[in-house]
Parts: structure tokens; C-alpha cells; sequence
């Protein structure tokens, strides 16, 4: 791994820049003397020991790397045997076969593929029947909701049946992704049920985290990253691309959408900084959006996350200031509210639904990007869940969700097969309320479009894709190098890289460059 | 003992007891609480094991979705079973908010009932059976495993009355797939599920009597024929010499005819010189009609006999073994002259052929040929189901709705406490999901046929209606008796069940 780093010239990667960096600074900011109670038994890595180290920025961050992952040797890792429930869906979605699944819920016939349901051929063992039972429930009891049908009784029935047969914190990954989609579900019903008159659906903000301990979130979002390169990999990218375009501008000025625990921007200053060659480190300045009452629900608040990255800048001599830009409570964006500065170079970031994000309205998100547009950003970087590879109503919308989540359970499965309980938290605090979240969207759009923001993006002619550079591409699957290789980045526009696991796209960060339309 | 039920005397008060007296066991016991019935895994009945090691494939016609079902691997069904049947015995009654268990059942029952008509609230079992028939229909078998992949995971034939349709109707359609995949091959399956036949006499009494006790399905046309054979009696202008012979093609097993005794015994005047009482069983290959074949070993010939003793009548009584309907006449039954005969076809006609050919009207002829002084006609009260009539999935669709009927209101009277009496009827009624010989028809149907072969209306007495009212109060407040028509029927949260009428010939 050390040779593979120093190959290619530090200013180009961002790679290089150590994360113990981050979130031991994140800690050490988060005003707790001795480490917070987290449960590290049963991962294995070393993480624990590092995070109290005193760092400094002239450490050779390199030489620290192998007390920041893992201790598994990646490479004699065995493969994780084939995942059960994968290879379900895998025929199911299947590019060669006829990709017609479409679920339209006013005839509730499915495709007459027989690949769906029936392959692979089931085994005797009991876990995989078991799975199967499972899988024909959701799909049931998401038919049971879909808008055609409204069969309530029947939809509670099913769930009652489901949870009678799975936990969230025990059992196989299908049991437990199965108990996160059956709640979803049953928010959805309850959302349904509650409401008086049966008017349109209230949106809910998911503010998941409120109900978690502090702790419990700090704990999952550590092993998160480290797990897994969820988030590395759409902040690398984003970051990757931003350190290319910002090469000869003195100011830059990021406005971030979702700046959360602001760990992307600590990354990005220490590349800042980190340039040898070249110019000298350009001021930075960063507005973060933020939203009324999220208050504690979140890792942190956005005032937090400004303080910190203020400290951590100032404790490696990076130029910067930090901003806030309040939205209300109908989070529309009002671009003519932000302080601009002649001569700086506007970045928008806008990294959604990542695991451990909250849920975002589509409103919320589109008045986002259509104000960008009039700040004229230099760039924009989108990083979102890869979109429903599906058409069609909720029943089959749903069921991709299903596909989409299960890959991320197989994929943190295979990094960390005896990492139960680890998972078990992480799928916990950010998995299940995503999955709520996305439930719920699905539900509430039923019958509408289910583009993607990239689509969006590419259908407004002032944006246009920019391209990834090589780099950019090489970094990223060095980082999935790092991880189980069922992992894999692929490039399917010039302008975009995606993060897969096995045959299941899941991630794309996508950017893009904006001139103002004649 | 001193209520009495002589014509004339509105009486609301019935004591059972008395009635009840000539059994054997005249004492009700107290309900048993059985354990699951099912929890063998060498049960067939609802030893279901979803997944076969058999690879499935809906192209290949060798490798049936019925065979899905029957469990080849014995050891795994049981610990699957095991942990099934456990599951839904517990849940029932802690079940959420969501779903519709037992008491929340009722709960919902009672809020259906404020719309009368539409009654579809909280019947999630047909949701799931009737798109499973639907897809039978067009021949979509990815979808029908699928949702017999999800009926499997939810039936239960101990859970409220959503629960048990979806027991029954499952083990029908996997019956209707199993009669369509092997034509020549009996279905295991049926041999072992609880009915009368499959009950021992004992059982069998017991089941019928609770049954009769709390839900009005038959109690009450009993009670309207019982009546009515008094009103044709006392509307007779010569007297009570004659003889009173009563042709019972009916369902009731005895179980009717001590009230009438009791009450002939009681008139003024006296009872009939003799009364004969001939029952026409169903025929031995006729095992599928609902509720009208017996336990092997069971006769209550000499109950009834010993019976009228105790009330001083003079009763003939005569069982017409094995004598298919359509050979019944006035030999067949050793009719005399100077007999009043009434015949009571109580939910038995239903059986006979509508089709090509004509059996029914044929059938009819022949009672009209016998010239009786009273025709008591009561079934069911709804669209016939058979090939002739409607698709698959649509006859299975009114199939449903009346096996709905008899397990929600069945499911009410038994406060939905799970016991082996309540299983056996309701596996009894559940027959009609498969039977092919259900073919109903509504009262208006079979109104014209009587007509047609020379029978007219007569209308039930005031005092038969009153009657049968006052007993109703009894049962549930959901039951309602409409009378229209000069019929009496008999309605469920405002859907018919069955309807009741008297005819003379013309």
C-alpha cells in the first residue's frame, strides 16, 4: 500500500492525507477528555489506540496508515461466499435478460421473466428459505400500501407477521435489512393511518439521529468509515476535483449543502496545504447551509462543525472562514443572502444521502441547485445514491431500494464477516433511518419521476459534465483497493464515477461545470 | 320444563336443556382450550413446508407449485411448522395495532358494520386469495407462488376469521392446482382435515350442538321449518287424524326434530296419530356437500325414537340409505294416501346439478309428483359458483364471501376462543371452497323453478315469524331476519346468508 501511495505526487491525491487526522481532531473538538465509551471488541482494528495520540501536520502521514485501517490483511482476505440473497437479485436484475420488471400496480402482474423469484434454485438450508419468505412478505406488504391497492389491513397484517420473524440486531443480514424495511414500512402505514382525512402524505423529516446516543453515533460513523469507503469516496472525488479546479485561484468559496460533521473540508484543507509545488494555499471559505431545529440531531450543528473546522484550519495554516446561510423551514434557497467576495471561485457541493445524512426533500435539494446557478459556480460536485434502476410504481421501486441496501449489507458483510455487532450499530444508527427515508420518498413520489440529480443537472443546458480526470479515477480505485475487493468504481459518463459493490451500482459522484445559458 | 312451543303461544323463551335432554351426554361441556391441533409435522392437513428442494421452474410443467407444498422433508417441516405454529397460536392476541387480531377483529367487524353492504373492512384474507385465483385464472404462476409463499406465512387455522379463510382457502387452492396438475390422483390432504366425516360421532355431536347454541346459521331455519310443519298442520280443514309424514333432506342430523315432537305432543288436540319421519341422507360418493354427511357410527335413530317415547308420540322412523335423490317417489318413501306429507329440504338442494342436465327441475317434478301438503325450502342465498356459472376465480370469489359469512360469524359466537368444536364446523363449511357441487342460487332462482313445476308461496304465519324473531335475539345483533317476499331471511352484518320458504302446490 505504501508504494502504491507514493507513486503519484502528493499534490495530485488527496488519498495520501490520513483520516486519523480528521476524526481524532474530530474527537479531541468534541470536548471529551478521554475516549467516549465505544465499543470497539469486536473490530478489530487499532483505531482505538491511535485516536489519542497527539498528531501533527508534519507527521509522515503515510507512515500512520496502517494504524488508521484494519489490521485484516486485505489480500488474504477470502472472498466472501457468494451472498445468498445477491445472486437472488442478481438474475432479477440482470441486464441480458429482459429487463421489463415492470411493476405497475394496476395489473399486479410481474415480468414473465422467470428469473424473478424462482433462481436461483433454493437450497434446502433453512436460512435461505427463510430469506425467501422474507423477500415474497416485503414485496407483499409493500403491494399491500402501493397507491392501487391501499390494502391497509392486510399491509399491517404482513408486517406484524415480519416482525414477529426478524430483528434489527440479530440474525442474517437479510433478517436484519428485513427488519429496517419493515419498519419503513409501517412508518408509512402509520404516516397513512394518522393522518386525518386521508390528505396528502405529511413529509416527515427522518431526523434519525435525535434518537441515538451521541456516542452511538460517533461510534458508527468511525466504523462507518472505516468499514466501508461510503464516504471516503464521494469526498475524495469531490475533493479530488475541487483541488483541480481551484489550482491557480487565491479565493475559493465552497457553499455546502450538507456540511454535517464538515469531515470533507478537514480533508480537503490538509490537501490544500499539503501542495508542495504550485501556488500558495488559497484562502478558503465555506458556507454551510443550514436548517431551523435541527439543533442536537445531528453528529453536530452546523455552528459546531464551523468552530472546529475553524480550529482544526488554524492549527495547520489554512487561510479560512467559515459562514452560514439559514434556510427556512420551507428550505428554500436564497442565493442573494449569501456574502460573495470579488475574484473568488464558487465550488457547490452537494453531497446527498450519503449513509449517515439525513433525508432531503427533492424541493429542498432543486431549490438548492437552480439557485446555484445564479451565483455562476466554477463547479459543482453532486454525490447521491445511485437512483432506482427501475421504473414504475411503488412495488417495484421498493424492491430496488431492497436490492440497493442488501448490496451495502453484503458489502460491509464481506469486509467485516465477524464484525456483527459493529454492522449491527452502524446499520442501526444510519442504515435503517436511510432506508426510512428512502422508503418514504419512493412512497410519496409514487407515479412521478425517478430521475436522478445528476439527470437533472444534465438536463439544465447551463450545466455541463466536467471531466474526471485520471487521477481522480486512479484515486478512487486505489481506495476501493483498500477495501473488500467486491467493491468497484466505474466510470459510465466522463463527468461521473460510481461506486459499486459486486453487480449493484450504489454511489455516484458526478461534477460539473456551469456557464450561464444564452 | 315448562316452556312450550304449541302453535299459537309466541314462546321467546327456548330452554335447550329440555331438547337437549335426550342425547347421551346431555351435559355442555365446558369449552377446551386444545392445544394446536396441527403441530405434527405427519399432519398434512396444514403441514406446509414452502420451500422443496425440488428447483422450481414455471415453464416446466413436471415440477408443479403444488408439490412446493407437501412437505417431502419431514424433519425440517416439523421444526419449520413447529416454529409456525406457535407463532400465530401467541400472536393472535397480542397482536398490534396494525392488524386485525382477534379482538381487534371483531373491533373492525363492528365498525364494518355501520355501512351495511360494504362490508370489506378488515377482510385482508381475500386480498390475498382472490388475486391468487385470479392468477390461476390466467395462468401466471410466478405470481401465484408468490402470494402462496405469502398465505403460507400468514394462515393459520387458529387465528381470528381472516386467518382461517386464509387456511382454507389456501388448502382449496392448492387443491384446485393439485385436481389440475395430477386429475387422477386423489389429494391426501383433504382425507385429514377436521369435518364431520373425519370427527368421531361424539365430536361431531358436540360441535353441532355448541354450534346450534351460539350462532343462528341453522338453529333459526330449523326453527321456521319446525313452526311451519305446526302452521301447515293446523291450516288443514280436516282435523288432526291423519298421519303426519315428514321427508327430512336436510342437514340438521336429528338434531331438529325433538323440538317438533315436543311441540306436537303439546297441541291441542293432541299429536298426529303417527309421525313419520323419513331421512334421505346424501348418497355415499357424495362426501363434499357442506354439512350434510355424518360420522361413520354415528345414528340417532335410537336417540330420537327413545325421544318420542318420552313424549308420547308415535314415531316411525326411517333412514333412506344410499337412495340418490333422483329416486325419490312415493314408493321410495312408502307413501300413503292418507299421509300429510310436508317435505323439508333444508341446504341440501344446492347439490342437486343445475346444468345440463336439468337435474334440479327434474328433481322438483318428482317432489310435486308426491303431492305434499307443504314444501319447506331453506338454503343459501347467494350466486351459484360452479364451472357452468363463472370463471375460476370469480366462482372462488363468492366461495369466499360466504365462507367469510360462516367464519365471522362463527368466529363473534365463539368469542374467538379456538376450540376443536369450532374447527370442525368451519372445516365443515369450508368444504363449499371446493366442492363441485355447490351450485347455489338466490332465493329468486329458485322461487321461479318452484313456481315452474307447480308449487306456490305461501306465506309464514305470524306467529312462525315472531317465533323465529324472538330466537334470534338470542344470537348475536349482527344476525337480522328480513322478511320479504313472504321469505324469511337470514342476513349477516348486512350481507344474506340464507333464506327460509314455505309452498304448497297448486
Amino acid at each position: 500500500m505504501l508504494n502504491r501511495s507514493v507513486c503519484l505526487t502528493q499534490s495530485q491525491l488527496v488519498l495520501c492525507t490520513p483520516y486519523q487526522y480528521y476524526t481524532s481532531w474530530l474527537k479531541m473538538a468534541m470536548a471529551v477528555d478521554e475516549l467516549p465509551e465505544i465499543d470497539f471488541s469486536d473490530f478489530t482494528t487499532t483505531a482505538a489506540s491511535t485516536t489519542n495520540s497527539t498528531t501533527t501536520p508534519e507527521d509522515d502521514h503515510c507512515h500512520n496508515w496502517d494504524g488508521w485501517f484494519p489490521v485484516v490483511d486485505w489480500d488474504a482476505l477470502p472472498i466472501h461466499p457468494e451472498e445468498k440473497f445477491g445472486d437472488l437479485f442478481d438474475s432479477e436484475m440482470d441486464e441480458e435478460t429482459d429487463k421489463t420488471v415492470s411493476y405497475s400496480d394496476d395489473d399486479q402482474n410481474l415480468a414473465s421473466s422467470d428469473a424473478m423469484m424462482m433462481e436461483p434454485p433454493v437450497s434446502a438450508l433453512s436460512d435461505d428459505c427463510k430469506e425467501l419468505r422474507l423477500v415474497h412478505l416485503l414485496m407483499a406488504a409493500a403491494e399491500a400500501m402501493a397507491s392501487g391497492n391501499k390494502n391497509h389491513d392486510l399491509a399491517g397484517v404482513i408486517l406484524v407477521r415480519l416482525k414477529d420473524l426478524v430483528s434489527s440486531n440479530e440474525g442474517t443480514n437479510m433478517e436484519r435489512l428485513t427488519a429496517h424495511f419493515t419498519d419503513a414500512l409501517l412508518n408509512l402505514l402509520e404516516g397513512v393511518r394518522g393522518s386525518a382525512g386521508g390528505g396528502g402524505l405529511h413529509y416527515k423529516q427522518t431526523n434519525h439521529l435525535h434518537h441515538h446516543h451521541r456516542d452511538d453515533v460517533l461510534a458508527a460513523f468511525q466504523l462507518l468509515q472505516d468499514m466501508s469507503p461510503y464516504v471516503k469516496f464521494g469526498h475524495f472525488t469531490a475533493n479530488q476535483a475541487i483541488i483541480e479546479v481551484v489550482t491557480h485561484e487565491r479565493r475559493v468559496h465552497i457553499i455546502d449543502y450538507d456540511i454535517m460533521e464538515g469531515i470533507q473540508w478537514a480533508s480537503l484543507m490538509q490537501a490544500l496545504i499539503s501542495r508542495k509545488d504550485g501556488p500558495p494555499t488559497p484562502h478558503l471559505r465555506i458556507t454551510a447551509l443550514s436548517r431551523p431545529g435541527s439543533g442536537r440531531k445531528s453528529i453536530s450543528t452546523v455552528q459546531e462543525t464551523g468552530r472546529r473546522l475553524t480550529a482544526f484550519a488554524a492549527s495547520i495554516g489554512q487561510p479560512f472562514s467559515f459562514h452560514q446561510c439559514k434556510l427556512d423551514s420551507d428550505e428554500t434557497f436564497k442565493p442573494s443572502s449569501l456574502k460573495l467576495v470579488r475574484g473568488e471561485a464558487i465550488i457547490i457541493n452537494c453531497m446527498l444521502h450519503l449513509p449517515h445524512f439525513n433525508h432531503r426533500s427533492p424541493t429542498s435539494v432543486a431549490s438548492f441547485l437552480t439557485g446555484s446557478k445564479s451565483l455562476n459556480p466554477k463547479l459543482v460536485t453532486l454525490v447521491e445514491e445511485e437512483g432506482p434502476e427501475v421504473e414504475g410504481g411503488f412495488v417495484g421501486r421498493f424492491m430496488d431500494i431492497l436490492h440497493h441496501y442488501s448490496a451495502v449489507y453484503d458489502s460491509l458483510e464481506a469486509g467485516f464477516p465477524m464484525q456483527g455487532r459493529a454492522r449491527a450499530l452502524v446499520e442501526r444508527v444510519f442504515l435503517g433511518p436511510r432506508i426510512v427515508g428512502s422508503v418514504g420518498q419512493v412512497y410519496r413520489e409514487e407515479g412521478g419521476g425517478c430521475g436522478s440529480w445528476g439527470d437533472w443537472l444534465k438536463s439544465d443546458p447551463g450545466f455541463q459534465p466536467m471531466k474526471i480526470s485520471f487521477a481522480n479515477h486512479c484515486q478512487a480505485k486505489l481506495l476501493l483497493g483498500l477495501f473488500n475487493d467486491g467493491y468497484r468504481a466505474e466510470e459510465p459518463a466522463s463527468n461521473k464515477l460510481v461506486l459499486g459493490w459486486k453487480s449493484r451500482r450504489l454511489l455516484s459522484a458526478s461534477i460539473w461545470a456551469y456557464s450561464e445559458s444564452d | 320444563m315448562s316452556e312450550t312451543m304449541s302453535f299459537g303461544e309466541p314462546d321467546p323463551d327456548l330452554n335447550p336443556d329440555q331438547i337437549l335432554g335426550w342425547l347421551d351426554d346431555s351435559t355442555l361441556h365446558s369449552p377446551l382450550i386444545l392445544d394446536d391441533l396441527y403441530c405434527t409435522m405427519d399432519d398434512p392437513w396444514f403441514g406446509l413446508d414452502p420451500i422443496d428442494a425440488k428447483t422450481i421452474s414455471s415453464s416446466s410443467s413436471s415440477s408443479p407449485i403444488v408439490d412446493l407444498f407437501i412437505t417431502d422433508q419431514p424433519q425440517q417441516a416439523a421444526s419449520e411448522l413447529s416454529k409456525k405454529q406457535k407463532a400465530p397460536e401467541d400472536h393472535t392476541p397480542r397482536v398490534g395495532k396494525n392488524s386485525s387480531g382477534n379482538k381487534k377483529g371483531a373491533g373492525k367487524s363492528a365498525k364494518g358494520d355501520n355501512n351495511i353492504g360494504s362490508n370489506k373492512n378488515g377482510r385482508w384474507a381475500e386480498q390475498l386469495l382472490n388475486p391468487c385465483a385470479a392468477a390461476i385464472t390466467t395462468g401466471n404462476m410466478t405470481r401465484v407462488q408468490h402470494l402462496l409463499f405469502v398465505l403460507n406465512e400468514l394462515a393459520s387455522p387458529s387465528g381470528d376469521a381472516n386467518y382461517r379463510l386464509a387456511a382454507h382457502g389456501m388448502q382449496a387452492l392448492l387443491h384446485h392446482l393439485h385436481c389440475y396438475q395430477y386429475p387422477h390422483r386423489p389429494d391426501g390432504r383433504l382425507e385429514k382435515a377436521p369435518s364431520f366425516t373425519t370427527s368421531t360421532p361424539k365430536l361431531f355431536k358436540q360441535s353441532l350442538i355448541y354450534f346450534n347454541d351460539i350462532n343462528p346459521w341453522f338453529t333459526i331455519p330449523n326453527n321456521i321449518a319446525n313452526n311451519a310443519v305446526l302452521q301447515v298442520l293446523s291450516e288443514q280443514d280436516h282435523g288432526s287424524c291423519n298421519a303426519l309424514h315428514i321427508l327430512d333432506i336436510g342437514v340438521s342430523h336429528g338434531f331438529q326434530w325433538p323440538t317438533l315432537l315436543e311441540a306436537l305432543s303439546r297441541r291441542p288436540g293432541g299429536p298426529p296419530p303417527l309421525v313419520r319421519i323419513t331421512v334421505v341422507p346424501p348418497t355415499l360418493d357424495n362426501h363434499q356437500l357442506p354439512f350434510a354427511s355424518c360420522p361413520p357410527g354415528y345414528d340417532f335413530a335410537s336417540n330420537i325414537l327413545r325421544f318420542a317415547k318420552d313424549v308420547d308420540i308415535n314415531l316411525q322412523f326411517n333412514k333412506l340409505d344410499n337412495i340418490p335423490l333422483r329416486n325419490l317417489n312415493a314408493d321410495a318413501i312408502s307413501f300413503s294416501e292418507d299421509e300429510t306429507l310436508i317435505v323439508c329440504a333444508q341446504f341440501r338442494l344446492h347439490g342437486i346439478s343445475h346444468n345440463e342436465p336439468d337435474d334440479r327441475t327434474e328433481f322438483l317434478k318428482l317432489m310435486r309428483n308426491m303431492s305434499p301438503q307443504g314444501v319447506i325450502l331453506s338454503d343459501n342465498n347467494m350466486d351459484c359458483s360452479c364451472d357452468n356459472c363463472s370463471s375460476f376465480d370469480s366462482g372462488f370469489a363468492r366461495r369466499l364471501d360466504y365462507l367469510w359469512s360462516f367464519l365471522d360469524s362463527t368466529s363473534v359466537a365463539f368469542k374467538g376462543r379456538d376450540m376443536e368444536e369450532r374447527r370442525v364446523v368451519e372445516g365443515e363449511a369450508a368444504k363449499a371452497l371446493i366442492s363441485m357441487c355447490e351450485m347455489n342460487e338466490r332465493k329468486e332462482k329458485w322461487g321461479e323453478r318452484m313456481n315452474g313445476v307447480g308449487f306456490v308461496k305461501h306465506a309464514f304465519a305470524d306467529d312462525v315469524v315472531d317465533q323465529a324473531r324472538a330466537l334470534l335475539r338470542k344470537y348475536d345483533s349482527r344476525w337480522e331476519m328480513r322478511v320479504e317476499d313472504r321469505s324469511v331471511g337470514l342476513w349477516w352484518k348486512g350481507q344474506p346468508v340464507s333464506f327460509c320458504s314455505l309452498r304448497k302446490t297448486d
